[in-house]
């Protein structure tokens, strides 16, 4: 064998291990069906919806007699089963039908999902093959398990019809003696009550949603509440959008609190431009972590609740100096300032007003000062100069500033250098010793947040920013380092709570790096995010805290690149040192 | 309301279309597809979800693509790009945590040592995008030159270099796992 063919065997191989899941062609038709409603959606009420529901009604007219403020849906072939997609895919097309729903365009339907409101429905109507699961109450059943309890297994056993009033339940074949996992209501929206058949409710005899209730009208924070009969419970209560990606988008998650008797209550604060959404609540067994019982109801969300804008712009160092760039784009919107000596990292930060930018300067061999440029252009003002040593990681916030010093002598003396951390608020100032590097000040509404590094072992501090508490650090998860922090949305109390990355490599990634959320304590730490192949620096999110702004190095390349966290992320621009926003 | 209708119909049928080739192209090559991508990136869960989206993106621009035939290479020529992007991109997984590649060889290719595939795959993960891609298209896929000069979007060239400049690089792994 020569060297082409070995290299051809060992790729074929390599590439006949990787057997994709069966939910492949369910998927495309998904994301498909996501780009039809958004380009509807794109349309609004304008010519094309005007069109087709003219048309629709004049062909209901002609064919039924009956009334044109119907829904009606000619019967549809059903669709194939949801476990038999991956090796037969469904044929496509076919008519659609002829009479489309006139429910108003953001009334909702009372349902959980994928098909929420009518202008979904009407959606829908235009195009069944948007979504062919929903056609028929099994296949929708199917999908629903599948797509928004996120249960992908083929030993699952559906009990029920699901026209009928008991609903369909859903148990694993591999348990039959244990409780249901949960029962879907089952409604067909089509006005002989047939297709599309939408999932209304989703229950369980272990747990109940007491409040919201379905259908209810939230607002944030939504305190959601309930009862269990399940033993040593952890449920694990979801707030959820029905956005128009494929997935339902998480809005808020939470582990709920228990207590006799048997009531489980959970506060979800939350921001969302979406119309409608559900509360779900699961929980999981002990014996493999799988969800052993799921109960969800649909809601609608307030006006007063719209997501903010991601910043146009962002500030990050770019050639040696500071420079304004679209977040659009990633070009330079604005020079801050000229080159800075050195070319070290000046660590930039916009203030929350974003109207300055604090950052770092060298000033020669063991030397340094912090300015600040105005975001608008204008000459710097230096805030600390350099009698007072190497200082950098400047943060600033309200009438609060900190920013991290070290001795040195002769660049020479860093193994017996002190570091420490000096803050200033309202003209009180004091430090606070450092064991080790720090990295990624962030100045927050009473505590500070940090990390440190000694040893290849990593930190994180929040300490108190006027001194009065100690310091409890917090250790990274087992297997992981902290990697960067910074302040995120507030929780139920109204408290800054604390975003931060941990690298936790694998062997096949030493880039793996898991997003977690912890209390401004450092306790509760959740994860919220996973990402692959990354070297996460900074994390910033912005005033409104809704857009969270990733400064990450690539272990494959090496370009410093903003990325907006997201799913799917947005990719800003590379050599973008440092971003904030 | 007569215009409506006819625009309406003629919508229909160039979706039905559109649904015709994603069915077939679904089944004749959506595994491949996704073996390729694994190939490309490090974990089948982003490799299915950069197939899936080519396939998404392949119906969506059915208006443009029209012919048959070319919808292969565009969608291959999409794998690629997205997989690079991926790489680049450091693609989010926020719900699904990546999964392993199986580690088990299979018994077809049983023959191959195990040590040298995962010295030559290691080495393949470590190569520039385009030379991995190259590689992939050229060993995997079985491409000719020109074909994977269209899917990566450079010259024949290019593509010479990148697989020759990559092959060494595999050999030299191939040479000392021997």
């Amino acid at each position: 064998m020569n060297t082409d063919e070995k290299i051809a065997a060992i790729l074929r191989t390599e590439a006949e291990t990787v057997e994709p899941s069966a939910a492949g062609y369910d998927a495309i038709r998904a994301g498909i069906a996501t780009r039809s409603r958004r380009l509807w959606w794109l349309r609004g009420g304008g010519l094309a919806g005007a069109v087709l529901t003219g048309t629709a009604l004049a062909i209901f007219v002609a064919t039924s007699g009956g009334t044109p403020n119907a829904i009606d849906q000619r019967p549809a072939s059903p669709a194939p089963s949801a476990t038999d997609s991956a090796s037969a895919a469904p044929e496509p097309s076919a008519t659609p039908p002829a009479v489309i729903s006139t429910i108003p365009d953001d009334q909702p339907l009372g349902t959980i999902w994928p098909v929420t409101t009518g202008a979904e429905l009407r959606a829908w109507q235009a195009d069944p093959e948007t979504y062919p699961a929903l056609k028929n109450a099994d296949s929708s059943t199917r999908a629903f398990v599948r797509g928004y309890l996120g249960i992908d297994e083929p030993d699952l056993e559906y009990v029920g019809d699901g026209a009928g009033e008991g609903g369909v339940t859903v148990t694993r074949r591999d348990t039959a003696d244990s409780v249901p996992i949960t029962t879907l209501k089952v409604k067909g929206f089509g006005a002989d009550g047939g297709a599309p058949w939408l999932v209304t409710e989703a229950t369980s005899s272990e747990v109940t949603i007491a409040a919201p209730r379905s259908g209810a009208t939230v607002s944030s924070p939504l305190t959601a509440n309930g009862t269990y009969r399940v033993v040593d419970p952890r449920f694990l209560v979801s707030l959820r959008a029905d956005g128009s990606g494929s997935a339902p988008v998480e809005l808020a998650q939470t582990r709920a609190t228990t207590g006799p008797p048997a009531d489980w209550t959970a506060t979800l604060p939350f921001t969302t431009s979406a119309g409608t959404g559900s509360v779900l609540v699961t929980y999981t067994s002990a014996k493999d972590g799988a969800i052993a019982g799921a109960a969800a109801v649909p809601l609608a969300f307030g006006a007063a609740t719209p997501a903010a804008a991601a910043p146009d712009t962002f500030v990050a160092a770019r050639e040696g100096r500071i420079a304004l760039l679209s977040a659009r784009t990633g070009d330079v919107v604005r020079w801050l300032t000229e080159q800075i000596p050195g070319g070290g990292a000046p660590d930039p930060q916009l203030s929350e007003d974003r109207t300055t930018v604090v950052y770092s300067q060298g000033a020669g061999t063991c030397s340094s000062e912090i300015r600040s440029v105005p975001v608008s252009g204008g000459a710097p003002t230096t805030l600390v100069d350099t009698t007072h040593g190497v200082v950098s990681l400047p943060s600033r916030r309200g009438d609060a500033f900190a920013y991290y010093r070290s001795t040195c002598a002769d660049g020479s003396t860093y193994p017996d250098a002190t570091h420490e951390i000096v803050t200033v608020v309202s003209r009180h100032q004091s430090t606070i010793p450092v064991d080790g590097a720090a990295h990624g000040i962030v100045v927050g509404e009473r505590f500070l947040l940090y990390v440190t590094e000694k040893d290849g072992a990593t930190l994180l501090h929040m300490p108190d920013l006027y001194g009065e508490l100690a310091d409890s650090p917090t250790a990274p998860p087992s297997g992981c380092q902290w990697a960067a922090a910074t302040w995120g949305p507030r929780d139920a109390n109204d408290r800054e709570q604390v975003v931060a990355a941990a690298r936790c490599p694998t062997k096949d990634d030493p880039g793996n790096t898991v997003l977690y959320r912890l209390d401004a304590d450092g306790r509760n730490r959740t994860e919220i995010g996973r990402m692959a192949a990354v070297n996460v620096r900074w994390l910033d999110y912005d005033a409104s805290r809704t857009s969270l702004l990733l400064g990450m190095s690539a272990h494959v390349g090496g370009d410093e690149c903003a990325t907006v966290y997201g799913d799917p992320p947005r990719d800003i621009t590379c050599a973008a040192w440092n971003p904030t926003w | 309301m007569i215009d409506a209708m006819a625009t309406r119909g003629a919508a229909t049928e160039r979706t039905a279309t559109a649904d015709e080739v994603l069915v077939d192209l679904y089944r004749a090559h959506y595994r491949s597809l996704v073996r390729l991508a694994a190939l490309l990136l490090d974990d089948v869960g982003t490799s299915e979800e950069v197939v899936q989206d080519a396939y998404i993106r392949m119906h969506g621009a059915w208006n443009r693509i029209k012919d048959p035939d070319k919808a292969l290479p565009y969608l291959r020529t999409t794998v690629v790009n997205l997989s690079r992007s991926r790489m680049r991109r450091r693609q989010v997984a926020q719900k699904h945590a990546p999964k392993p590649m199986p580690d088990a060889p299979s018994a077809e290719y049983g023959a191959i040592a195990l040590a040298e595939r995962d010295a030559v795959i290691g080495a393949l993960r470590t190569l520039p995008d385009k030379q991995r891609e190259a590689l992939v298209l050229r060993y995997y896929g079985d491409l000719s030159e020109a074909d994977i000069a269209a899917a990566m979007g450079v010259s024949q060239g290019a593509v010479k270099s990148h697989l020759h400049r990559g092959k060494a690089a595999l050999a030299r792994h191939l040479e000392t796992e021997s």
